[in-house]
C-alpha cells in the first residue's frame, strides 16, 4: 500500500508529504528495539537495541532497557537492507548500445535513470541496494554500477525528496555476455549491409570470438602504450585494467557449455577476478567451477511463464503427452498436421469421426493448457472399429506429435533466457552451495515490475525451501552480496559503523508470511509501514 | 609628419561621432530590475555609459524618450535565418561544421518578424540530431553593420536519445550517445574549452555524463528537450535554454515545471527552436511573461529573454543597458513584461531600424 503511495506520488502532478520520509537533525539518534537480530554473517542476536546516528550504526545493545523513544514492533525481526548482487533495475534499451559489439567503456552509472520506479518497487522489497549490471544484448556490455534503492536528491522537479536512487559505485565491473541473447537479432549482412542487426556475433561461437579478439587486442594494446606507439582508447582501457586485476569481471553464462568456456577463457587469457552472472546451468559443472574457485551470482528461477523460465510442462503432462489417446479415422494426417504455430503448438482438433455419423458428434475432449487431454485412457470410440494396422499408425503418429511439441513445450521461446533457462531449478543455490562454490542469489529483472514472487527475498525463501540453510540464504543476499558489490566495507552487515540500511520484518525475513514494515537508507526513514 | 596628422585628424574625427543621451522614462537593468530617471549615452553603436548623475558634455545630444527603454531581445537558440536545418545527416561527429554558413542574411520576412517582436540578436544553432554537431552562430536580426555577431559562439552537443537514435545504424540509445561522444574526446574538439558547448540533454542522465566527461573545462550551457519537469533538478545553479510551447498552449505541467525549475536554482532563458517547429519570435516575450507571473520574480523572466540569453550564447555584448555593449535597444510603451506593452522602436547597433505606429498625443 505504501509503496504505491510511493509511486503514484512520483507522478502526481503537485505532490504532497504523502511519503513518510522524516529528516532527523544529523546528531539525532534513533533507536530501534527488536526481538531478533540478522546481523547479515548468519549470527542471529535476541533483545537488541540498535542505535542510528548520522547514517550509521552507533551502537548494537544487547538486552538493553527500551527507551520510550525506541521504534519498537512486537515481534519484528530486523535485518540488514537487503543486497541484490545481479539487479537489471532501469537497465533497460536507452542504457546499452546495440549497434556494437564492444562498448566496454560504456558506464551504466552515466546512463542509468536513478528515477525510475523500479527502485521504490524494489525498496519496498526490503532491498536497499543493487548492483545493477549492463544489459546482454552486446558483449562487452560496459561497467556495471552499484546504487542504493533511494536517497538519491530526485532531478524530478516533481518527486519526493530522497525518492531516487543514489550512485554509490561507479564503474565497479566489466559486464560480457555469451550464449544466445548477445546475437539475438543479427544476422550476416548478405550483400549490403541493412543496419546494425546485420553484424557478429550470430552464433555463440561468434559471441566468444569477440571476447578473445578484444583481450588479444588489450593485451597488444598494453604493451604498445608502454612504448607510447598506441593512442588512448576508451574500451580497451577497460579491458587492460581487467587483465591487471584492477576491474572485477562479470561474464553472464546460463548454460553449462558457456559456462565452461568461461573457464577455459579465464585460463586462456589469465582474468583475475571472475563472477558468472545467472549461472542457470552451474549446479551441473559445480565441481569446475569450485576448482577454478570462480564464484556464481544465481538468477532467479522465475514464477511466471511470461517473464521467466522455469514452467515447462509437468511431468505428469509429459507422462500424459507419451500417451496420447487413440487417434482413429481416416483423415488422421490433417489431425495429426493442424499446428497453430502463433499459438505456440498444434492444435488438436474437435474431432468428428466422419465414418460414423452416429458416433458423439462434437463430444470435446477435455485437454490441459498445453492442448493435451487430461484423461489418457479417454476414449469416446468404443462403438467404433479399429483396425489393427491402426495401432502401429497410432505410434507413429505419437512419435510425430512428440517430435513436434516437445522442443517449444520445453522452452517457451526460441531464444534468450527462454530457450537457455530451461533447465532451471530453484534448488540451484543450495547445489552451489554444497558443492563449495562461492554464491549469493540476484533478482534480475524481478523489481521492474511491482511483481513481488519473484523478488529479491523471494529468491532466498525459494533456495531454503529447495535446501538451502536459512542463515546462508540471508547471507546470499545481505553480507556476501555485499562482498560481490565490493561493498563489504560499508553494507550488508549490522555492526557499528556500518550504513543504517535497515529492513524491520513483520516477522522471520525468510517466512512467506513476512513483510517489510520498516525500512530505513542511511539512517533516514524511507518507508513506514507499521500502521 | 604629415602622416601623423592625418592620423590624429582622423581619430579626432572618429571620437566626433554624435553622442546620445537617452532618457527614457524607465530602463531595464543588466539583473532586470527597472529604474527611472537613467540615461543611457549612445555613440557610434555602443553603449558609452549608463547612469542617473552622468557629467553631460555640451556636444550631447538629449533625447527624452517616451516610454520603456530595454535590451532587444536575445533569442538564446534558434533556427531562424537558416532556410534548412543546419544539419549534416551522414556522420555522427561534425564538430567542425558552423550555423554561419547557413545563415540567410538576405533581409526577409524572418528578420522582420524577429525585429517586430522586439529581438535584436539571434543564437543560431545546428541541428541536434549529431553527437557533435558543430558551432553555433550569433548574428543580429537587422541593421546595417556586419551581421555575424560571432561565427563560432558554442559546440552544440547531444546526447538527447530522441535525437541522435538510429534504428538503423547506431547509435541506438542515449548510452551509446554518450559513449560515441566519449570515444570522439570531446575535450579535444579545438576550441571547446575556450568557448564552451551547449547540450542537448533529455534526462538527468546525460546530464551526469556531459558532466562526466566536460567536467569543469568547458562552460556547459543545457538545451533541454523532452519534460524537464523530470530530470531539471539536477541541473541547479546551471543556465539552461527551455523550449517553449507555442504562444498560449503552455499546460499546467509546464508553468509548473517553470515555477519550479526557478525554485531550484536554475537559470532558464528561452529561444525560438522547438523540436518540430519553431516558435514565433513574440513567443519569447509571452514565455518571459508567463515566466514573470509563475515565479514571481520579473527580473529573472526578463533576464531569461535578455543578460541570460547572453550568457547562455556566451557573448557579452548584448542582452544588457550596460556600458561597453553594443547599443540594441528597444523603446516599449511600457514595460516588456507588461502584456499590453507595444514597440516603439528599435535600434541595432544604434541605427533606429523600425518604428512602431505614430503615438496619440
Amino acid at each position: 500500500m505504501i509503496s504505491s503511495v510511493l509511486l503514484g506520488s512520483l507522478f502526481a502532478f503537485a505532490s504532497t508529504s504523502s511519503v513518510p520520509v522524516s529528516a532527523p537533525a544529523q546528531d539525532q539518534t534513533q533507536t530501534i528495539s527488536v526481538d531478533v537480530l540478522h546481523v547479515g554473517n548468519g549470527e542471529t542476536l535476541e533483545n537488541v537495541l540498535i542505535q542510528v546516528n548520522d547514517g550509521k550504526i552507533s551502537a548494537i545493545i544487547p538486552g538493553g532497557k527500551i527507551p520510550s523513544d525506541a521504534v519498537r514492533v512486537e515481534g519484528a525481526h530486523l535485518t540488514p537492507g537487503l543486497v541484490d548482487a545481479f539487479s537489471y533495475m532501469a537497465v533497460n534499451q536507452t542504457t546499452v548500445e546495440e549497434s556494437r559489439e564492444t562498448t566496454a567503456s560504456a558506464s551504466l552509472a552515466r546512463s542509468i535513470r536513478l528515477a525510475d520506479p523500479a527502485f521504490q518497487i524494489a525498496l519496498a522489497e526490503g532491498v536497499t541496494t543493487a548492483f545493477l549490471t549492463p544489459d546482454s544484448l552486446n558483449v562487452f556490455g560496459g561497467m556495471a554500477a552499484v546504487v542504493k534503492t533511494a536517497g538519491g536528491q530526485p532531478a524530478d522537479l516533481f518527486a519526493d525528496a530522497g525518492s531516487a536512487a543514489q550512485i554509490i559505485g561507479a564503474d565497479v565491473a566489466l559486464k560480457i555476455s555469451l550464449g544466445n541473447d548477445v546475437s539475438m537479432g543479427n544476422h550476416p549482412p548478405f550483400g549490403r549491409p541493412s543496419g546494425f542487426y546485420s553484424r557478429r556475433p550470430t552464433t555463440r561461437m561468434g559471441a566468444v570470438w569477440e571476447v578473445r579478439r578484444q583481450f588479444y587486442r588489450a593485451k597488444r594494446y598494453m604493451e604498445q602504450r608502454k612504448n607510447g606507439s598506441a593512442e588512448v582508447d576508451a574500451d580497451l582501457e577497460v579491458l587492460a585494467k581487467v587483465l591487471r586485476g584492477e576491474m572485477p569481471l562479470r561474464v553472464q553464462a546460463r548454460r553449462n557449455n558457456d559456462i565452461q568456456t568461461v573457464l577455459r577463457l579465464a585460463v586462456e587469457l589469465g582474468w583475475k577476478d571472475v563472477t558468472i552472472e545467472e549461472a542457470t546451468e552451474a549446479f551441473r559443472c559445480a565441481d569446475l567451477l569450485k576448482a577454478a574457485g570462480i564464484q556464481v551470482v544465481a538468477g532467479p528461477a522465475y514464477d511466471q511463464r511470461s517473464r521467466a523460465i522455469a514452467s515447462g510442462p509437468s511431468l505428469a503432462e509429459l507422462r500424459m503427452a507419451a500417451d496420447p489417446p487413440p487417434i482413429c479415422c481416416e483423415n488422421l494426417h490433417e489431425d495429426l498436421f493442424l499446428t497453430n504455430w502463433e499459438d505456440g503448438g498444434p492444435v488438436y482438433p474437435k474431432h468428428v469421426c466422419e465414418t460414423d455419423t452416429t458416433f458423439r458428434a462434437g463430444l470435446e475432449v477435455p485437454r490441459n493448457q498445453y492442448g493435451l487431454p487430461i484423461d489418457p485412457n479417454f476414449d469416446d470410440h468404443d462403438d467404433h472399429d479399429h483396425e489393427s494396422a491402426m495401432g502401429d499408425l497410432s505410434g507413429l503418429a505419437l512419435d510425430l506429435a512428440l517430435l513436434v511439441r516437445t522442443p517449444r513445450t520445453a522452452t517457451g521461446l526460441s531464444s534468450g533466457r527462454f530457450s537457455e533457462g530451461d533447465q532451471a531449478t530453484p534448488a540451484l543455490a543450495a547445489l552451489l552451495d554444497q558443492a563449495g562454490v562461492t554464491t549469493v542469489l540476484g533478482a534480475a529483472e524481478a523489481h521492474d515490475q511491482s511483481l513481488t514472487e519473484s523478488s529479491l527475498i523471494h529468491q532466498a525463501r525459494r533456495a531454503v525451501q529447495y535446501g538451502l540453510a536459512p542463515e546462508k540464504a540471508l547471507a546470499m543476499v545481505t553480507t556476501r552480496a555485499a562482498e560481490f558489490c565490493g561493498m563489504a566495507d560499508r553494507i550488508g552487515l549490522a555492526k557499528v559503523g556500518y550504513d543504517a540500511d535497515l529492513v524491520l520484518w513483520s516477522g522471520d525475513p525468510l517466512s512467506a508470511t513476512s513483510r517489510p514494515i520498516l525500512i530505513l537508507v542511511d539512517g533516514q526513514v524511507m518507508l513506514d509501514n507499521r500502521n | 609628419m604629415l602622416a601623423a596628422t592625418i592620423l590624429s585628424l582622423a581619430l579626432a574625427q572618429a571620437t566626433q561621432a554624435p553622442i546620445w543621451a537617452l532618457q527614457p522614462e524607465r530602463v531595464i537593468l543588466p539583473d532586470g530590475s527597472s529604474a527611472k530617471g537613467v540615461t543611457v549615452l549612445v555613440q557610434n553603436g555602443q553603449i558609452l555609459d549608463v547612469g542617473t548623475d552622468l557629467q553631460l558634455a555640451n556636444n550631447v545630444r538629449k533625447m527624452a524618450l517616451p516610454g520603456v527603454l530595454a535590451p532587444g531581445f536575445v533569442d538564446a537558440f534558434s533556427a531562424y535565418g537558416t532556410d534548412h536545418p543546419a544539419q549534416e545527416d551522414s556522420r555522427s561527429l561534425t564538430p567542425s561544421l558552423r550555423a554561419a554558413d547557413a545563415i540567410d542574411l538576405r533581409d526577409g520576412d524572418a528578420w522582420k518578424n524577429l525585429r517586430d517582436a522586439g529581438v535584436t540578436s539571434v543564437h543560431v544553432l545546428p541541428s541536434p540530431g549529431n553527437v557533435q554537431a558543430g558551432w553555433g552562430a550569433m548574428a543580429t536580426t537587422g541593421g546595417d553593420q556586419k551581421r555575424i555577431l560571432n561565427g563560432k559562439t558554442r559546440q552544440v552537443l547531444s546526447l538527447a536519445a530522441e535525437a541522435v537514435n538510429d534504428r538503423d545504424f547506431g547509435p541506438s540509445s542515449q548510452a551509446g550517445a554518450v559513449e560515441l561522444l566519449e570515444q570522439s574526446k570531446p575535450l579535444e574538439i579545438k576550441d571547446i574549452q575556450q568557448k564552451g558547448a551547449v547540450i542537448h540533454v533529455a534526462s538527468a542522465e546525460a546530464v551526469r555524463a556531459a558532466r562526466g566527461m566536460l567536467g569543469k573545462q568547458v562552460e556547459s550551457r543545457w538545451l533541454l528537450w523532452g519534460d524537464p519537469g523530470q530530470y531539471g533538478g539536477e541541473l541547479r545553479g546551471e543556465i539552461v535554454g527551455m523550449q517553449m510551447p507555442a504562444d498560449s498552449s503552455w499546460n499546467p505541467r509546464q508553468m509548473e515545471t517553470l515555477k519550479r525549475l526557478h525554485k531550484a536554482g536554475v537559470q532558464i532563458t528561452f529561444g525560438t527552436w522547438a523540436n518540430r517547429s519553431a516558435r514565433k519570435p513574440a513567443d519569447l516575450r509571452w514565455a518571459a511573461i508567463l515566466m514573470s507571473r509563475m515565479t514571481g520574480d520579473p527580473a529573472a523572466a526578463m533576464a531569461s529573454i535578455t543578460s541570460a540569453a547572453a550568457k547562455f550564447v556566451g557573448n557579452n555584448k548584448v542582452g544588457a543597458i550596460a556600458k561597453g555593449r553594443r547599443a540594441d535597444l528597444v523603446l516599449w510603451s511600457a514595460h516588456p513584461l507588461d502584456s499590453t506593452a507595444s514597440i516603439r522602436a528599435v535600434m541595432i547597433g544604434g541605427q533606429t531600424v523600425s518604428r512602431g505606429p505614430a503615438q496619440e498625443n
